[in-house]
Order: structure tokens, then C-alpha cells, then sequence
């Protein structure tokens, strides 16, 4: 890993289009700025593999839709009939 | 872009009916011919691009969000104002802006579900919801700055629903 040390607003660049600047350092909490294309998405890393876990448990390939339907009017029968 | 519940489409409590519609954006994408494009796929299947909704009316009002690029790749979906009435998102300018966004009335918002074998552990991510331009179908899962569940338990937007129903 490549360690560069930064003050309160310097930078790096990356490529040539992504640039990430220490905004404010306070305490042991530090607000980077990020300006990257807009094809270039920034997500905080533990919020990011939540949610691809997430998406790992929720697929369900079309074969198993038949388990699907199953467990589904399972879940129908729990609704509450309006009168 | 602040998106919120469209009260014109059905609830809960018109699940037990045969009669229960898709809401309404969802029967206006019916046909399973129409490809969305998801340039970035979704997270841990970055390379599924294309997607299509399939209805089946025995999983409603659930949809089932097919991959044409991966072999078995596919979501069960639920529209996420059904299961919980106070959900309002705010999709962030760059999500706006890959898709193309320009009119609140023209996305499908639709959570994905994952289904446990105890039906009351059913869970509905709230946190990233699969937002669709239906004008240029594009689409992208959004993760959202809002404070949402990944694992919001659907059973416990019904309930929330009941306690209103009785009380109203």
C-alpha cells in the first residue's frame, strides 16, 4: 500500500481525474472531499459490502421460483383478511 | 430528488385479495421485453448489466428482477412504499445524473427481498433501493444517506400498518 502523509487541505490525485483532499481533521475523525467523474461511484466501505452481503443473500435464480411461490403464500397466508 | 409514497397505489390491506394490483408503475413496465440498463450491475454482480421485471401474479405484489447477462441471477422486489408507508428517499445528484433523472414520476422504486424460509424473517433492503427511469430505462441500485435498514423486516411494516388501520 502506498502511504502518502497529508495536511488539512492538501491532496492527492489519482489517475488524472479523482481528486481526494483532507478537508478537516478533529480528533480522530478526518472529512476527505472527493471530486471524481461521474462515472466513478464513492461509497464508505463498510456501508458498500453490507450492502453487496445483502445482495449475495437475496438472489434467487428462476429455478427456485417454485420454492418462491411456497414460502411466498406463506407469507400471504400471515397477511390480515379486511373485512 | 426527494421520492415518496404515491398514495394512489394499492396497500396491504388489499393483499389477501385476488384482486390486488402491481402498483401502478410496475404493470407499466409489464412487458418482459423491456431490457433496463444497469451500467455499473449491482453490487457483487458488477457484470450483470441488463435486467428485466418479471410479474407473476403468484408472488404478488412481489416482482422478480431477472439478469439476462448471468445465468440465475435474479431478485425478488417489492415495491418499498407498500411495506413501508413513511419510506421518502432522497436520491443522491450523481445517481441522478447516471440516470438520467428528471422527474420523480417517472421512477420505479423497488427493494429487494430476501426471502427466509420462516416468512416473518422476510426482509426488504430499504437502505439501497434498485431505482428505474422508466423514460430511458436505465437503472442502478442507489445507496442511499438516509438511515435505513439493509434488513428491514416486512412483517414489521404490516403490523405498523394494522395499528393505523385500527386506529383510523
Amino acid at each position: 500500500m502506498l502511504i502518502l502523509t497529508r495536511k488539512s487541505d492538501e491532496s492527492i490525485i489519482i489517475g488524472n481525474d479523482i481528486q481526494v483532499k483532507v478537508l478537516k481533521i478533529q480528533g480522530n475523525q478526518v472529512h476527505i472531499g472527493i471530486e471524481a467523474p461521474r462515472q466513478v461511484s464513492v461509497y464508505r466501505q463498510e456501508i458498500y459490502e453490507q450492502i453487496r452481503k445483502e445482495n449475495v443473500n437475496a438472489v434467487q435464480s428462476s429455478d427456485k421460483i417454485k420454492n418462491l411461490e411456497e414460502s411466498l403464500s406463506n407469507l400471504k397466508k400471515l397477511f390480515p383478511n379486511k373485512p | 430528488m426527494k421520492i415518496k409514497r404515491d398514495t394512489n397505489q394499492g396497500d396491504w390491506s388489499d393483499l389477501a385479495s385476488e384482486n390486488m394490483p402491481y402498483p401502478r408503475k410496475v404493470v407499466s413496465v409489464l412487458d418482459p421485453s423491456v431490457v433496463f440498463y444497469f451500467q455499473d450491475g449491482v453490487p457483487a454482480f458488477e457484470n450483470s448489466k441488463r435486467f428485466v421485471v418479471i410479474l407473476n401474479p403468484k408472488i404478488k405484489p412481489f416482482v422478480y428482477l431477472k439478469s439476462l447477462d448471468l445465468d440465475d441471477l435474479g431478485f425478488v422486489c417489492v415495491d418499498p412504499f407498500l411495506i413501508c408507508t413513511d419510506y421518502s428517499i432522497r436520491i443522491p445528484a450523481k445517481d441522478l445524473s447516471i440516470l438520467g433523472l428528471k422527474d420523480p414520476a417517472a421512477a420505479l422504486v423497488l427493494s429487494m427481498v430476501t426471502v427466509e424460509s420462516n416468512p416473518q424473517d422476510t426482509t426488504a433492503n430499504l437502505l439501497a433501493p434498485i431505482v428505474i427511469n422508466m423514460d430511458t430505462r436505465v437503472g442502478r441500485q442507489v445507496i442511499l444517506d438516509e438511515n435505513y435498514p439493509v434488513r428491514y423486516r416486512i412483517w414489521e411494516g404490516l403490523e405498523a400498518f394494522e395499528k393505523r388501520h385500527k386506529n383510523a
